[in-house]
């Protein structure tokens, strides 16, 4: 009889046990996005669909040279060519091009000073704790805001022209230095690309261009936050970073966007190029709306991220933190062009609810001596799908090349997939490549430790994670590192193991 | 994918209109010859065939059939590899009874084996029954090809609760001078509960001409059996061989397979196992050694469709002069496959400049209690090690031959028949005391 109680009381246990698991279980999937607002600006819309008339408005809308409008073009007829890639792991509805806008900007361009820039756009960077003077001196940061499309303002532009730094709208760029952009655009990611670069070759409308001359070493953070706005704009950005010899930069790239019931494609392209002995850090937090809880919504994001490790000596790191959009299609990559060109990649994506990410890396040795590391943890949760998909291309003329790469999933709940895709392509006989991956999930053991030191089951799993994913936050400069364990925080509230 | 228009698939339509007599009944030979019809072969385009070109084997065209007569000391010198085992011949894909042991004799012991030829009835039902349960991932157009038009193979049958002491040895031997050959023998193996069974398949070729092999096979085991499955291909530098095998393993069934592919101008192996019942357990091995222009490609599909169930792959590739490897493994944890343990691993090492590897181990995971892991590695002999051994005065090339067969042995020391791993293990010395020199 005693037995039998201890056993029911046992059952009791476990029920409460496990309906505390469903609830937070719930309470994580139940999670509204936390940046959803729509800021009321008056837009300038071109009308839907694409055609080469659209691509030639655009082009003159931002007074380029012909070169440009050349090119868009070029890439345009292209694009009509091209099939989208069906190869992902990815399921969602057709995007309908023709029913885009493919340019949108706020209707006063180019503002002189942080007084000319309209009110309603620096209380949308208030909400999203972005405040422009606020960041110039606490965090040394110059910040290239981008709201949909068209770059507002820049700081700090007189302390990095000293230095003889370029730092400014893509489409500035393109008017005011002509002869970089026209040597280096297209030179890493070419109009023929992919579909998606494609139609961002015809269609971009800014981005940011970074020139950093030989032997400078930028002495802050660059960093450019990109918002998606208006509804049913397509958002083509353009990034451009150039590290000439010597010399060296840190971009922060990062997103959040407003919350909208239809999807918003997001097609970018960033090309970085770094020359002898030039390194770029490139970091991303992403953070787009992901949809709700049922699916329904969220951005579509396919982008094309590739550095070209040009010179000997050369190093490119790319370090992101992927919480948000519904779909994510994206492979930063490196090409390790140069002797002794060290590429990196360091990621942490999290799905949750049906959020879809294919993401990973491709790293081409080319170059004798060259090393890539890889380093990806993707976590997933709800009913997402999170896929790791990487290249590592050792070409018979690279010496000595090496290798490693890792790749951990960690799965949180029993209706989310792990996926892992890993590509070794070897044709030298020197090069040493190794791939691992594992799979794991939040175990009980873990939790019930920390349980029993006092440490709730929500701090817990946000702790694991957070030690899950160091290797990659560590990358991540400070304060960037700081918003992305928040970030990581807000995702898995309520998270159990 | 491309349209039939070359050699190979012009003589492969013509032998879908051919009066030849078939192992199989229409039931599973139509869909089949429909596949062949609106044929279309596997391009670079495909997936699953993306490291791997056929563009050589569709530009043969199998000729006549040239039997030539076999001496006894070929076929003793091929059973060497398990002398004490009961043999089975099939001389250009024929089954050869002068050659083979009496398989009457053993129907007492639960285990009976049939040439496809003799099968009918319930028998043949049963074989065919086991073809139709099985689908294969990677459809391609080789599997219809062998059942299509597959004149001959064995059907292989163990009875409940019957542990089966005599290993089966089938030898394939090819005897081709001049003229293409063409074979496509079909084996099913049906294992009944808890009933053990070993068979070892053996490919050579004995002529210098070109062959082309298209072995299918299809292995069913029930709740409990098990099943030592070993493929040994030595084939000549003309052959392409092209197999299927697909393979159903019920609850706390255990399969191991071990395939080494020592020879050959192409082999293509894919090798798909699903587990029909809970607490099963795959265990998956392989050695690819490859020289001058041979292509070898390994592609494995480990359906983990049950909790509780274990899998464990490891390959290892050896590769020289312009030899290229692939491995493509992928193992699928179905929803509710909980406590799976599935580990991966492949390996390979480059012996030339001009050899090269693509290996893509892939996990798809889509439950969470489980412990999965892959890996893969490629590179070259550790120079260290080889300093290390010269430095005890072993000569470089001892040292290098020394440690390519140690990384060869870490698999084949898995085999459990002593006579089958001296023979493996000698033939893959054999082979590196001819490529190593050239290298170091």
């Amino acid at each position: 009889m005693i037995d039998k109680n201890n056993k029911i009381a046992q059952n009791n246990d476990e029920n409460i046990a496990m309906s505390d698991e469903q609830q937070t279980i719930q309470n994580i999937t139940d999670q509204d996005y936390k940046y959803g607002f729509v800021t009321d600006i008056e837009m300038e819309e071109f009308p839907k669909g694409l055609d080469e008339n659209i691509v030639i408005m655009i082009s003159a809308k931002k007074n380029e040279p012909e070169f440009m409008t050349e090119w868009r073009l070029k890439a345009y007829r292209h694009w009509r060519k091209q099939k989208e890639p069906k190869w992902p792991k990815l399921e969602y509805s057709e995007v309908e091009y023709e029913d885009l806008y493919y340019y949108a900007a706020p209707k006063k361009d180019g503002p002189k000073s942080l007084d000319e820039v309209d009110p309603e756009l620096l209380k949308t960077f208030d909400k999203l704790g972005v405040p422009l003077e606020e960041r110039e001196l606490l965090a040394g940061v110059a910040v290239d805001a981008v709201i949909d499309s068209v770059s507002v303002a820049t700081t700090f532009k007189g302390k990095l022209g000293e230095l003889g730094i370029i730092f400014c709208p893509i489409s500035e760029a393109i008017r005011e230095h002509p002869d970089l952009v026209k040597k280096y655009l297209g030179t890493v990611v070419p109009y023929t690309d992919n579909f998606y670069a494609t139609l961002n070759s015809a269609v971009f409308s800014d981005g940011s261009f970074v020139y950093i001359p030989p032997g400078v070493r930028c002495p802050m953070e660059l960093s450019s936050y990109f918002r998606i706005n208006a509804s049913k704009t397509g958002q083509f950005e353009r990034t451009l970073i150039v590290a000439d010899k010597g010399s060296y930069v840190s971009y922060l790239e990062g997103c959040t966007a407003p919350m909208r019931d239809e999807n918003q494609l997001h097609a970018a392209v960033v090309e970085l190029i770094a020359l002898d002995d030039a390194e770029i850090k490139y970091s991303t937090v992403q953070n787009w709306y992901a949809g709700n809880k049922e699916g329904v919504g969220g951005i579509f994001n396919f982008v094309t991220k590739r550095g070209l490790c040009s010179g000997k000596n050369s190093k490119i790191s790319w370090t992101q933190v992927e919480t948000g959009s519904a779909i994510t299609w994206k492979y930063p990559s490196c090409i390790l062009k140069g002797d002794n060109s060290v590429g990196e990649f360091y990621s942490v994506a999290l799905t949750n609810n049906y959020q879809q990410a294919d993401t990973g890396t491709k790293m081409i040795h080319q170059g004798k001596n060259t090393r890539s590391l890889i380093i990806s943890k993707g976590i997933s949760a709800g009913k997402s799908n999170n896929a790791y998909r990487g290249l590592v291309k050792v070409n018979s003329k690279s010496e000595n090349a090496r290798n490693y790469s890792q790749c951990d999933s960690l799965l949180i709940g029993d209706q989310c997939g792990a996926h892992t895709y890993p590509y070794l392509e070897i044709e030298n006989p020197t090069a040493q490549v190794e791939h691992e991956a594992t799979t794991s999930k939040v175990s009980e053991d873990q939790i019930f430790y920390l349980n029993q030191r006092g440490i709730s089951t929500e701090d817990a799993v946000g702790m694991i994670v957070s030690g899950y994913a160091r290797e990659v936050f560590q990358q991540l400069p400070m304060e960037f590192a700081v918003e992305a364990q928040a970030l990581m925080s807000v995702s898995l509230e309520g998270s159990v193991g | 994918m491309a349209q039939l228009t070359n050699n190979f698939s012009e003589w492969i339509s013509q032998q879908v209109d051919s009066e030849s007599s078939f192992a199989f009944s229409e039931a599973v030979r139509s869909p089949s010859l429909s596949k062949l019809t609106h044929g279309v072969f596997p391009t670079r385009k495909d997936e699953e065939w993306k490291y791997t070109p056929i563009g050589d084997l569709l530009d043969t065209r199998p000729g006549e059939d040239t039997t030539e007569v076999l001496d006894l000391e070929t076929i003793d010198e091929l059973k060497q590899a398990m002398p004490s085992a009961h043999t089975i011949v099939f001389l250009n894909g024929e089954y050869s009874q002068e050659y083979s042991d009496s398989h009457t004799a053993l129907r007492d012991s639960g285990l009976s084996i049939s040439p496809l030829p003799q099968l009918e009835g319930t028998a043949l039902k049963r074989a065919e029954d086991t073809i139709l349960e099985s689908a294969l991932t990677d459809d391609n157009i080789f599997q219809h090809i062998a059942l299509g038009l597959s004149q001959n193979g064995l059907f292989i049958e163990v009875n409940k609760n019957t542990e089966c002491q005599t290993p089966i040895h089938v030898i394939y031997i090819n005897t081709a001078r001049g003229v293409t050959a063409f074979a496509s023998p079909v084996n099913v193996i049906r294992v009944a509960n808890n009933s053990h069974l070993k068979v070892v398949e053996q490919y050579a070729s004995l002529g210098e001409a070109a062959v082309i092999t298209v072995p299918a096979s299809y292995i069913h085991l029930e709740d409990g059996a098990g099943l030592d499955y070993y493929k040994i291909s030595v084939e000549n530098a003309a052959t392409n061989h092209i197999c299927n095998t697909s393979v159903r393993v019920g609850g706390s069934g255990v399969f191991r397979s071990h395939q080494y592919l020592l020879g050959s101008n192409l082999t293509r192996s894919n090798l798909e196992v699903s587990f029909t019942g809970p607490g099963a357990e795959a265990v998956l091995r392989g050695v690819y050694l490859g020289d001058d222009n041979q292509h070898l490609d390994v592609r494995t599909y480990l359906d983990h469709a049950q909790p509780h169930c274990s899998s464990n792959q490891h390959f290892r590739g050896i590769l020289n002069g312009h030899s290229r490897g692939v491995f493509n493994g992928l193992v699928l944890v179905r929803e509710h496959a909980q406590k799976t343990d599935a580990q991966q691993s492949n390996k390979n090492l480059l012996l030339s400049r001009d050899a090269r590897v693509d290996t893509k181990p892939q996990l798809e995971i889509f439950a969470d209690d489980v412990k999965c892991a892959h890996g893969a590695t490629v590179g070259e002999l550790d120079s260290n090690a080889l300093f290390y051994l010269q430095s005890r005065g072993i000569n470089k090339k001892d040292a290098a031959l020394m440690l390519t067969r140690a990384f060869a042995a870490e698999v084949t020391q898995e085999i459990d028949i002593d006579s089958l791993r001296n023979y493996v293990q000698d033939k893959i010395s054999t082979s590196l005391d001819e490529i190593v020199i050239p290298s170091v």
